[in-house]
């Protein structure tokens, strides 16, 4: 049979042409995925970073203004004193002091206070705008300077209406230090971190022993009686299911077994307590909706995810440097402590990183444990009742006022910083590593 | 049956060292190795050796035995079960969840099939060198330290002497002395096939097993790998698997043919190569099949 006969010029048209559809398919389907994850950060970004940043975006739309001052301190100044007339942004004062600033001069680091004389954008200034500017002025720099307008006099105006309040912190660090409050100015995320930080460390500390050390066990320790390989592989094909269970049933169970011990006591009244009630080591049993509560049901639901990757990570080591070792005369154990496990701790790691950044952002076992508390002191202690970063934006967002929207959408910030920090690290021990993995 | 095969490995006068007169035959280059052969004791034996993996019966009643402090290479066409023998050695079929054997295995004088018998024990003793260079992750002087730590806790100082004995032994250590704290990885071929006989012979064995260590090397790295063998033959039992019938006729001085599970003929190598017995060895060595 020749070439010839081989080659229908139709139907190698047709499957050009199907090769270019689909590579123009998957194309499409990257854009759409990554146009997505552009708006949801986008929404999230510029619902949220005033929070954090201290420049009120929404304000230019006509609903407050804040000014950042000489020395990075804020001027907020209430909704009802600003009006927005197409690229002007008129502020009147309760005092009867008015300006004007173009909207174009709040921009988005500089502000049109920040130095005396480096003004981002062209402003024109009242001379109600001056005195009111050099007022703040004066007031940040300190008396010695300005000894005609003083701090308290600004705070004296501030009292008699002028209805400017002085934040006397950066937003970030408000945003980062201050309990939830009722009111969306104040409200900030100290206890949600602290108690995310808690469980996340509870969490570490029990499931990654216990991940890795049931990963050595199926992937170095393989029985040979027939019998026990098939509890082994039975056991396996459990744990592999077990990383598809809905988090909320791991919920369910942390609630029983490690809320309540099994219906064993009442978290009220533990029947068993040891410690003061305050310090760092108070112990009780039953656990009660503690953190260490939170903690150990965060562990049921990253075991499997953790063991499947270091059984994964284990699995990569090649089985020549197992006989190696073992041909020397190393035990079972001395090859697993000795060369499988340094040789798969990189990508054990990496395992173990992105099962705690899933951690951190599961909400759903945290709300049956902790359920929606509003806690506005950091836990004194594991047995303390706790609430999580997820839980607490939920709580934000879930309320009907629009400011706790923005709260939300910060708070969720500070989340995906945290979850970005952590896979960046993941990433980095897999780079630094894989070179020694020939 | 002669057969002349020009050595493509090693010029003749690039082995000095060697101890025996080289010729270009394939015929084996220790002819006085057998002289000495009665009085030397028997370091190994088998009787009745049969090997499984799952049904599949990989050995059928072998019967051979190792003396000391000689070279003995087992030759055969591939799946013929020789790999599975040497591995039978130090048990490191026991790692195969299917393998199982029968029969009898002494390493002098006990059965090594024994269930009480010490694995870790017997493989410390009978080291092993495997077709592919596996050098550990780690720097060339924790390759060779790795066996000696196992076993027992040793100073600084003594530990570095026994590296730098056991380099030596494998004929490397001028190679690496400068490097000893760089990671194995970055070795050529041969000198990691080295270091992984430095390695076995850091944990003082008195046999070493190799499964066909040169196969995956050049010539070059093979010729050292054979000189090496031939100077570590006065201290360890070598036991050799090969594909390389030169090899075979050069290194060893004991042969053993094995063929579909079978142990066919063994004995001198001289005899082997030049006066075998049974016609299928007589076909193997002459290059007729396998």
């Amino acid at each position: 049979m020749s070439h010839g006969t081989l080659i229908d010029p139709r139907r190698s048209r047709r499957r050009a042409l199907v090769n270019r559809g689909f590579i123009v398919l998957c194309i499409a389907c990257c854009l759409v995925s990554v146009a997505t994850l552009a708006t949801l950060l986008t929404s999230i970004f510029w619902t949220g970073i005033s929070r954090i940043d201290g420049v009120d975006w929404p304000a230019l739309r006509g609903e407050s203004v804040t000014l950042p001052a000489l020395d990075g301190t804020l001027v907020r100044i209430a909704p009802d004193a600003v009006e927005v007339v197409d690229e002007l942004v008129h502020v009147r004062l309760t005092g009867g002091e008015e300006f004007t600033i173009r909207r174009s001069a709040l921009s988005e680091s500089g502000g049109i206070l920040r130095g005396e004389d480096s003004f981002w954008g062209p402003v024109e200034f009242t001379d109600k705008e001056i005195i009111w500017r050099d007022a703040i002025v004066r007031a940040s720099t300190g008396e010695a300077n300005a000894p005609e307008v003083r701090q308290s006099e600004l705070q004296k105006r501030a009292g008699s209406g002028l209805a400017a309040r002085i934040a006397r912190e950066t937003e970030l660090g408000r945003f980062l230090t201050s309990p939830p409050s009722r009111n969306a100015d104040e409200a900030g995320f100290m206890p949600a971190m602290t108690g995310s930080m808690l469980i996340c460390l509870v969490c570490a500390v029990s499931a990654l022993p216990l991940g890795v050390g049931t990963a050595v066990f199926l992937e170095e320790f393989k029985p040979r009686r027939r019998w026990a390989r098939m509890v082994h592989s039975f056991s396996e094909m459990n744990i592999r299911n077990l990383s598809g269970v809905p988090s909320i049933v791991y919920g369910i169970i942390g609630l029983t077994a490690f809320v309540t011990l099994f219906g064993l006591g009442n978290p009220r009244e533990p029947f068993f307590a040891a410690g003061d009630k305050d310090s760092w080591l108070y112990v009780q049993l039953p656990f009660g909706r503690a953190a260490i509560a939170g903690g150990l049901t965060l562990m049921l639901v990253v075991l499997p995810i953790i063991i499947i990757s270091s059984q994964e990570a284990l699995r990569a080591v090649p089985n020549s440097l197992r006989e190696g070792a073992l041909a020397m005369g190393a035990t079972r154990w001395q090859m697993v402590w000795n060369m499988t496990l340094p040789t798969a701790i990189p990508g054990i790691m990496t395992g173990a990183i992105l099962a705690m950044s899933r951690a951190i952002g599961e909400a759903a076992p945290i709300l049956v444990i902790a359920g929606i508390v509003y806690i506005t002191w950091a836990p004194k202690n594991l047995m303390d009742e706790f609430t999580a970063m997820p839980l607490q934006i939920y709580n934000w967002a879930s309320r009907p006022q629009e400011d706790f929207h923005s709260v939300a959408a910060a708070g969720i910030i500070v989340l995906l910083i945290v979850l970005l920090t952590f896979n960046a690290a993941a990433v980095l021990i897999r780079q630094k590593f894989q070179k020694s993995l020939h | 049956m002669t057969q002349t095969v020009s050595d493509p490995h090693i010029p003749a006068e690039s082995a000095p060292r060697a101890p025996t007169v080289r010729t270009r035959a394939i015929v084996p280059t220790r002819p006085d190795a057998g002289e000495a052969e009665a009085s030397t004791p028997i370091a190994l034996s088998a009787r009745g050796f049969c090997a499984w993996y799952g049904s599949f019966q990989a050995l059928r009643s072998v019967d051979l035995e190792m003396k000391a402090n000689s070279v003995t290479a087992l030759i055969g066409p591939s799946g013929c079960g020789k790999s599975t023998f040497l591995r039978w050695i130090n048990r490191m079929n026991d790692l195969v969840p299917t393998a199982r054997a029968e029969g009898k295995l002494d390493l002098h004088g006990t059965d090594i099939l024994d269930k009480r018998f010490d694995v870790v024990e017997l493989r410390r003793r009978v080291g092993m060198v495997f077709q592919k260079p596996n050098p550990f992750p780690k720097s060339v002087f924790d390759n060779v330290a790795f066996g000696p730590r196992l076993h027992r806790r040793m100073s600084r100082t003594e530990l570095e002497e026994l590296v730098e004995s056991s380099l030596r032994q494998a004929a490397l250590w001028d190679e690496v002395k400068d490097r000893l704290r760089s990671s194995a990885l970055g070795l050529s071929g041969g000198q990691q096939q080295r270091l992984c006989i430095a390695r076995a012979v850091a944990v003082g064995p008195e046999m070493l097993l190799m499964d066909e260590p040169t196969s995956a090397l050049d010539p070059k790295s093979t010729a050292r790998i054979e000189e090496l063998i031939r100077e570590l033959r006065n201290r360890y039992t070598i036991v050799i698997v090969t594909h390389n019938m030169q090899q075979a006729a050069r290194i060893s001085d004991r042969t053993a043919f094995f063929y579909e599970g079978s142990l066919v003929e063994s004995g001198r190598t001289l005899d082997i190569f030049t006066n075998p017995k049974d016609p299928r060895t007589e076909d193997y060595v002459t290059g007729r099949f396998g």
